[in-house]
């Protein structure tokens, strides 16, 4: 996932972009833009809502800049904007399947994980698969938590500015989802 | 520790955040209890496939194309770009003022310009009411003194137009002998209104001669310099002229 650093300072950058430096901007998109993409699709599921969550969040940031808050790290900023659509996205969503599901009259079927290769690269079908199965029992708060702390490596600092969340309840949530997720896991037949 | 308590943390904390002790309970422990044993086989598996989740980054379809619709979509958005310098000077205010050492010397100031204000504005209140009574003071007499006045205002004229009449005819010394001043008719006319003026507005004539003589309540009432004052100070002068064949006249034994 690692995209090439640009060479100027992610600073400059920034302030390039606040004066309406377009290509500055363009920079920072090619850089930020596959973290962005990660959080979306791995809370989403799909990959067009993980588009359309990324390009709204850009437009965002770009139409905020200039509430930038410098002290804060970029990277925080910019999750804790694709958080909150990714929620609004989420709970849109929430209400279209359970419509679409009432009018087939079966619910969706999870994929089967049963045959997933943990050795090799995992595709974004098979990502989908086991983070579907990992997040059931969740709430979509202690999902976003844990996803954000133990799969994109955020402090809890961070993960409590990108959430608006206290520490302690972010603790409580993880140290819940951890282990359920643990639990299911370790019964899963998988060949590792 | 026990084996719940162990198995609670194997399942909540991450291996790799366990510190030292905790480490070499864990490896000591594994070594006698077959059942946390196994629980920590499950666990490790369970972690080496969040490891693998983690490094199965999605990969977005076609990057260029999701840049490209993005910049695209920013183009067509206005931003308005003149308020960047008023946010960052805005900014740079509230940096300035966040620290505390300017909060304070700001708070020590406009405490400061505000004594001297409260004490500038007693002073003057005190001053302008001292300057009203003292005004106030000056007024009531100046008007009690203008009232008296008045009546003998009418005799001082008629003095003062006949005293011209008789200057126009006589010379200077002979207005100062008063013998001579009287046997003119003129001076007879003069002489006969003092004596048909009433007693009290005589006396009033006199004592008002006489303070002429001594040169100082006259003089002290000319120098208030009030506006109405000057019609007083010109009758005054006028009248002293008047009256000076009299004053020599008392000054004689």
């Amino acid at each position: 996932m690692q995209n090439k650093k640009p060479a100027e300072s992610l600073e400059k950058l920034i302030e390039d972009a606040q004066k309406g430096d377009v290509t500055a901007f363009e920079k920072i998109v090619k850089y930020h833009q596959s973290y962005a993409y990660a959080v979306a699709f791995r809370f989403l599921y799909d990959e067009d809502d993980a588009e359309d969550i990324v390009q709204e969040s850009f437009i965002r940031i770009w139409n905020h800049l200039q509430d930038f808050d410098p002290k804060m790290k970029f990277t925080t900023w910019m999750y804790k904007i694709i958080v909150n659509l990714c929620y609004d996205k989420a709970k849109s969503n929430k209400r279209r399947i359970s419509v679409f599901a009432r009018l087939n009259g079966n619910s969706f079927k999870d994929d089967c994980i049963e045959n997933i290769d943990i050795e090799r690269d995992l595709t974004n079908k098979e990502t989908v698969a086991l983070i579907k199965f990992i997040a059931d029992g969740l709430s979509e708060k202690q999902r976003m938590i844990f996803l954000l702390r133990d799969i994109q490596d955020l402090t809890v600092e961070e993960v409590a500015v990108v959430t608006g969340m206290s520490d302690s309840a972010i603790k409580t949530n993880l140290f819940f989802a951890r282990q359920n997720i643990k639990k299911k896991l370790a019964k899963l037949e998988v060949s590792i | 520790m026990t084996c719940k308590e162990l198995q609670q943390l194997l399942y909540s904390v991450r291996i790799k955040d366990f510190n030292p002790a905790e480490r070499e309970f864990l490896r000591k422990h594994l070594a006698d209890c077959e059942v946390c044993k196994a629980i920590f086989q499950e666990i490790s598996k369970a972690d080496r496939i969040l490891a693998r989740l983690k490094d199965a980054t999605p990969r977005i379809r076609n990057e260029h194309v999701l840049t490209e619709s993005i910049i695209a979509a920013i183009v067509r958005t206005e931003r308005p770009m003149a308020d960047v310098n008023a946010n960052k000077f805005l900014d740079s205010l509230i940096n300035v003022f966040s620290m505390k050492a300017v909060r304070f010397a700001c708070s020590a100031i406009i405490l400061l310009c505000g004594m001297s204000y409260l004490l500038m504005e007693y002073n003057d209140t005190k001053s302008i009411v001292l300057l009203e009574h003292k005004l106030g003071r000056e007024q009531r007499n100046l008007l009690r003194e203008a009232n008296a006045f008045a009546g003998e205002t009418n005799i001082v004229r008629l003095v003062n137009n006949v005293y011209k009449f008789a200057q126009e005819k006589f010379s200077s010394e002979e207005l100062t002998d008063e013998l001579r001043f009287m046997n003119t008719k003129d001076a007879q006319i003069l002489m006969a209104e003092y004596r048909n003026l009433d007693e009290p507005v005589r006396t009033r004539l006199d004592k008002l001669r006489n303070n002429f003589l001594t040169n100082d309540t006259a003089e002290l009432r000319v120098t208030r310099n009030a506006e109405g004052i000057h019609v007083l100070r010109h009758d005054i002068k006028e009248l002293r002229k008047v009256l000076e064949p009299f004053i020599r006249k008392d000054k004689q034994p």
